[in-house]
């Protein structure tokens, strides 16, 4: 009798196992919930009409931001937005592995109603048909028309003019200075690509390394230096995969040859190859570096962690001067919806999105750190000094590219390559012929 | 009778066995014949899977990617070269000493050098990289004294950065196959230990004519497990380097991680890992094939 109770103890507990193995396949991976109703609500391909108009309803919402000012800022737009709606209860889902997250869910006909994604996952989620088509909405609410110009482009990059995402923040990038070694020097601001090499010059000179970078930032330098070799329309037929101009080409390697330049003149330290950016930073903060190029958004690392010395904030300078300013510098992620929404739950996402276009929560998210790309009036909505420098410094640029986003996986082959650079195994024309080699590889690979 | 015994047994055992193997189903086997079925498909990851028959199989030896996986392979290779010597040595010499040399406080002792086994890999990383940071951290410093000064850092030079990942490696292994060890050498009898002595061994014969051949099960056993680990080496590599620089640290884990999950490819990916599951199956067999042959030979001598 005892034998037949720990075999029937022991088939109970198999079935149990793999009825809980099942019921936890259909759970999106790496969440916790935060904010809104408690339990995940798949949106399945029927889209769920809870409730007939007017009456309640639930959006799931997706995101990678899990910051605790992030995490705030989102908090205070479900609020706003549950001002105006308060019968819809957002249900916000942080996930921590975003792109296989998405991936799964969207396949898997688990994919939220309104999904925070980048650029170079939502050509995936595009290509497979699972987002919306929000160009109506665009234009609806006018959100181009208060964007930064060519924001909401860059942020769509396989289907200009239509749009399947939207965002209302930019990403700059800038030179840090330190102001104690640019006083004592007696510089200023460069203005042009020229003044630039002065005042590096100058630093090196005076047994201070003029550039703090590590090889993602240098990538960036590339980039900004690409866009003041070729016209702007070059560089976009390049990032937008319509095609490489000879103009191109030479821009790429015109900028590689000035970067050869800086290395063998030793405006890097010798070390560059092995920092990685929060290494640079820390090298930077230490007072011996002239000049960082870095993301605006570590803006509040200089308040927290640089002291000894004043800091300032200047755009790469273009390479002629008057000449317009083009700066690297996209989207912050963009908010899209699932394409199997309709009808009012698809009126009640855009609702949401809209919210991240009015100026009161676009303060929430300036606060938070995030740059605005929206032509409201911002100031002293974010308290850091540095967060102020980069938004002056930024003032009047055109946005550039990301170029590493053009094409999936590109980043990784540019990093190796940078590697290879900055070790000395190659020059700067082996450098810009790899690049044009990859990038025509993966562009018949990716875009037929 | 006999026959009913056996059968009741045998179907209370498979009874027994089922959790375990349903797991082992759902985990392990299910996701190999998955694996399998993906790497004969064009699937980037999300959509559909279109077929594609053998040809990511083909994809492997071809001009554009052999040589990425031969450079990924070589440097599996040094590590496993590395792995089933160092670590195993290492870790029998101090077992010995732990067990033999009756010191004390022994248990504490493995349990320091057992340390770096149950820290996550993230604090490992972060240390170590730290460490060999050629401006912050101490170990550029003291090589320098060897005139081993790297400018760029160990972790930045091609030559170099293999053998300072190793490093990190076998520090983090030598503890597994002590502890193993030490229990092994605790269950070799005394007596012969005691018979040696009086026939005057020294500590040096002591330890390799008695322990090393009274411990060879647990060898083949560690010798198996870091030969399999040495293929398997992807969390040390992505956290320090990322397969730089320029791809000189990359192993066939991360090359395969890589064309899944960054490029996308993971029809291809899936290949490559089966492939190297198929590799690694083979030189496991082979190993354990010889270990037997060479048991069999000994017994043989014994006799």
């Amino acid at each position: 009798m005892r034998k037949i109770t720990v075999f029937l103890l022991l088939g109970a507990m198999t079935l149990m196992l793999l009825a809980g193995c099942t019921s936890a396949n259909s759970n999106p991976q790496d969440s916790q919930p935060v904010g809104g109703s408690a339990a995940v609500t798949p949106s399945g391909t029927e889209p769920e009409q809870n409730s007939p108009s007017g009456g309640p309803m639930t959006l799931s919402v997706w995101t990678s931001q899990y910051n605790e000012a992030d995490l705030v800022a989102l908090e205070s737009t479900i609020a706003a937005f549950n001002q105006k709606h308060p019968e819809v209860t957002i249900d916000l889902v942080t996930v921590e592995d975003y792109e296989t997250s998405y991936k799964l869910a969207f396949d898997g006909n688990n994919g939220p109603d309104v999904v925070y994604v980048d650029d170079t996952t939502q050509v995936l989620l595009e290509r497979y048909g699972y987002l919306k088509d929000m160009t109506d909405y665009v234009n609806r609410y006018g959100w181009a028309d208060i964007c930064q110009d060519g924001l909401l482009d860059y942020q769509n990059a396989r289907h200009q003019g239509q749009y399947y995402s939207v965002s209302a923040w930019s990403n700059p990038r800038a030179f840090w200075y330190n102001k104690t070694i640019f006083d004592e020097l007696g510089l200023s601001v460069p203005t042009t690509l020229a003044e630039l090499e002065e005042c590096a010059q100058a630093a090196k000179e005076a047994g201070y390394v003029p550039f703090e970078l590590s090889t993602l930032t240098m990538l960036w330098n590339i980039d900004e230096l690409i866009f003041d070799y070729a016209k702007y329309d070059e560089v976009a037929d390049w990032y937008y995969l319509r095609g490489t101009s000879s103009g191109m080409e030479r821009a790429r390697l015109t900028a590689m040859e000035t970067i050869q330049g800086w290395r063998d003149k030793g405006y890097f330290r010798d070390e560059a190859v092995s920092l990685d950016t929060t290494a640079a930073f820390t090298m930077f903060a230490g007072g011996s570096s002239a000049m960082f190029y870095c993301s605006g958004n570590i803006s509040n690392y200089f308040d927290s962690y640089v002291s000894g010395f004043e800091v300032g904030a200047f755009p790469f300078p273009p390479a002629e001067a008057g000449a317009e300013k083009v700066i690297v510098n996209g989207t912050h992620g963009g908010w899209a919806m699932n394409a199997a929404l309709d009808g009012e739950k698809a009126d009640m996402a855009a609702e949401f999105i809209n919210m991240f276009f009015t100026e009161e929560v676009n303060r929430y998210w300036v606060a938070a750190g995030y740059f605005s790309a929206l032509s409201y009036d911002t100031a002293g909505a974010n308290s850091s000094p540095s967060y102020e420098k980069v938004v002056e410094a930024c003032k009047g640029t055109k946005i550039g590219f990301f170029m590493d986003n053009a094409l999936t996986g590109l980043l990784d082959k540019m990093l190796s390559l940078n590697e290879s650079f900055l070790l000395g195994d190659i020059d700067g024309a082996a450098y810009a012929s790899s690049i044009n080699d990859t990038y025509e590889a993966l562009k018949a690979e990716q875009a037929g | 009778m006999k026959k009913r015994s056996f059968r009741k047994q045998s179907a209370a055992a498979w009874l027994l066995m089922l959790p375990a193997l349903a797991i082992y189903a759902w985990l392990v086997l299910i996701p190999t014949v998955q694996t399998f079925y993906i790497s004969l498909t064009d699937w980037e990851g999300i959509g559909p899977k279109t077929w594609a028959g053998l040809s990511n199989y083909i994809r492997i030896f071809s001009e554009t990617e052999w040589p990425a996986i031969w450079a990924a392979l070589k440097n599996n290779l040094i590590w496993f070269a590395v792995a089933v010597t160092i670590p195993i040595w290492i870790g029998l010499f101090l077992a010995n000493i732990l067990v033999r040399g009756r010191v004390k406080g022994g248990k504490f002792f493995q349990m320091v050098y057992f340390m770096p086994q149950v820290v996550s890999m993230i604090v490992i990383a972060i240390a170590w990289k730290w460490l060999f940071n050629p401006l912050f951290g101490p170990l550029n410093e003291i090589l320098g004294c060897f005139g081993l000064h790297s400018k760029a850092g160990l972790l930045s030079g091609k030559s170099t950065v293999v053998f300072a990942l190793l490093f990190i490696y076998v520090w983090m292994s030598f503890g597994y196959s002590c502890l193993l060890y030490t229990v092994a050498i605790e269950n070799v009898d005394p007596q012969i230990y005691e018979a040696a002595r009086l026939d005057g061994a020294s500590p040096a014969q002591e330890f390799f004519r008695i322990t090393v051949p009274c411990v060879r099960g647990t060898t083949t056993t560690i010798t198996l497990l870091m030969m399999i680990s040495s293929f398997k080496a992807f969390d040390l590599v992505y956290s320090l380097t990322n397969g730089g620089p320029a791809g000189s640290s990359n192993v066939i884990s991360l090359y395969a991680y890589k064309e899944g999950f960054i490029f996308s490819r993971m029809g291809y990916a899936s290949a490559v890992t089966v492939t190297v599951s198929l590799l690694l199956l083979g030189l496991a067999q082979g190993y354990l094939h010889l270990r037997k042959r060479k048991d069999g030979e000994a017994s043989g001598d014994e006799r």
